[in-house]
């Protein structure tokens, strides 16, 4: 598919963001029934349909320039949103590879890599970059390897470091969070840095995750997918910024809801690295207003339904509690009651 | 008490001491004297031990003089906190492999001799910690990063940025202080209300 980017979005005030009709169609609806709860939604990230967000393991859409020139601005403007502990150089070497090798093999008009053994040029033509380096060789490159690539990708990515029976957050590039901190959760554990997440513990999911993840094979990497709602086209929810971001729910109305109000999907892929033998997380968000949503009558429907039915303890921990009743009021007058199929797919 | 919910917590136990280890560092806060007091008794006479202990605590207990009185070869008492860390710097910085760390008092304490002990690689079977005496909590402004110690209240005023913070149960161990993050930035001035919570 060829991709016309559309540099001038803006993620912060004053915004400037949509979905083309492409976008909405290809866009990762995250509800495939009427309800939801938390389970252990992993699967084989293989390789989907052309033109889906799953075609290529690594998703580059229309947002792409303008993603990048945000995460820019949240790393000139904020501090602690790159972090990571000395023992994981070997692991970001593995994901400079792992990203800049799909990238050109996936989007080679986009992308280009060219090895001469450890000499390597990077060519990334829409962010207008040509860089040459030494792979292995941190002073070759203007900043530290995960830092460098992850600057030119959408989404945020965490390295995590397989020791003890245990997967650890010991290494991030974290701009685009839905409230959680890298700073704060740098160096913990799995259980640890899920503790604030209600239900889901009881329910067995991060044993039995934990489980699965500590298997991750190289080379069969797993994604799953994350949902939250935000209000504005907003990526940096960040803890750090949220007297920012904020006032924003305190301002929804049934005149601006359709709006102002975002679902927010996380697809989260996970890699096994072949040196460091550490995982990456990749943590993709995509943004979509309700009024784009009920483009697709079906989704419109769910939406409603889903988010009539949620768990008040969701809407807590997902912060909807504030303007939740003024979306479902907006929401209702796409749901006419009628069946919805099952499955995430649009029609 | 500590709400027994937090995931990210450590995990607090008895101090008991460890045979496998050659050379054992205890290191005391406050309450965390009576921890001290229960295990001398257990010690073989043969071992290796060295004691820092500071009375300075938020309850006030200060039990320098109870340990003055059993007998230790090597122990040092000193009147802060922070001159106790400094000095489990100091022993660290001469330790020997088998080394083993007991630290016990408040939280707060214990967090930040951690925070040393990890600055010399201190393995988890290395270290054991038990708690004592006040729940309250160190807490780390996401908007500043200012850490405060000793707060009781689900709502603390932040030293750093002014900011009303929301005191949440997450632990950070490399932080060793729990997250606090503007409590009222939906709709400024409208503010929970306001408990004692972890005194």
């Amino acid at each position: 598919m060829e991709t016309a980017f559309k540099p001038d979005e803006s993620f912060r005030a004053p915004f400037h963001y949509g979905n083309s009709p492409a976008a909405i169609r290809r866009f990762p609806f995250p509800f495939d029934q009427d309800t939801f709860m938390y389970s252990v939604n992993v699967e084989p990230h293989l390789p989907g349909p052309g033109g889906s967000c799953y075609e290529f393991p690594i998703d580059i859409d229309e947002h792409y320039v303008a993603e990048c020139r945000e995460r820019e601005i949240a790393l000139a403007t904020t501090t602690h949103r790159y972090l990571a502990l000395p023992h994981m150089m070997a692991a970001q070497w593995d994901v400079l590879e792992l990203i800049t090798s799909h990238l050109s093999r996936d989007y080679p008009e986009h992308f280009e890599l060219q090895r001469d053994g450890n000499r390597w040029r990077w060519i990334n033509r829409p962010l207008g970059r040509d860089d040459t380096f030494t792979f292995g060789d941190p002073a070759t490159l203007p900043q530290e390897p995960l830092e460098y690539i992850t600057r030119q990708t959408q989404g945020d990515w965490c390295v995590l470091d397989q020791r003890n029976g245990n997967l650890w957050l010991d290494a991030g590039m974290v701009t685009t969070q839905a409230d959680w901190s890298l700073n704060f959760d740098l160096g913990m554990n799995f259980r640890e840095w899920h503790g604030p997440v209600p239900l889901a513990p009881e329910l067995g999911v991060f044993d039995r995750a934990l489980k699965l993840l500590m298997n991750l094979q190289l080379g069969n990497p797993v994604r799953r997918l994350n949902w939250t709602m935000t209000i504005n086209p907003r990526f940096d929810t960040s803890p750090e910024q949220y007297p920012v971001w904020g006032p924003d729910r305190a301002g929804v109305t049934l005149d601006n809801v359709g709006d102002l109000a975002h679902l927010r999907v996380e697809l989260q892929a996970l890699w096994r690295l072949p040196r460091s033998n550490a995982i990456v997380f990749s943590i993709r968000g995509f943004l979509m207003s309700l009024r784009e949503m009920v483009t697709i009558p079906k989704w419109g429907r769910r939406m409603h339904r889903v988010l009539r039915d949620l768990h008040p303890a969701l809407v807590a921990y997902k912060g909807l509690g504030r303007y939740r009743d003024t979306a479902l009021a907006w929401l209702a007058d796409y749901d006419d009651g009628t069946a919805t199929p099952p499955g995430t797919q649009p029609e | 008490m500590l709400v027994p919910d937090v995931k990210s917590r450590p995990q607090y136990q008895q101090l008991r001491f460890d045979p496998s280890g050659r050379f054992h560092l205890f290191v005391g806060q406050g309450d965390g004297g009576l921890a001290l007091l229960r295990v001398r008794p257990e010690l073989p006479e043969s071992a290796e031990i060295r004691v820092i202990y500071t009375g300075e605590s938020l309850t006030g207990c200060d039990l320098s003089e109870e340990l003055a009185g059993c007998g230790w070869r090597q122990l040092k008492v000193l009147t802060t906190q922070v001159a106790a860390l400094q000095m489990l710097d100091e022993v660290l910085e001469q330790s020997l492999m088998g080394t083993r760390l007991y630290v016990a008092g408040s939280e707060g304490f214990i967090g930040a001799a951690e925070q040393v002990a990890a600055r010399y690689n201190l393995q988890s079977d290395e270290l054991q910690r038990e708690h004592q005496g006040s729940s309250a909590r160190r807490v780390f402004c996401v908007h500043c990063q200012t850490s405060q110690d000793d707060v009781t209240t689900n709502i603390v005023l932040c030293r750093g940025c002014g900011r009303h913070l929301l005191v949440r149960d997450h632990y950070s161990r490399r932080l060793a202080a729990f997250m606090g993050g503007m409590a009222d930035a939906e709709v400024p001035g409208c503010l929970p209300e306001l408990r004692e919570g972890f005194g």
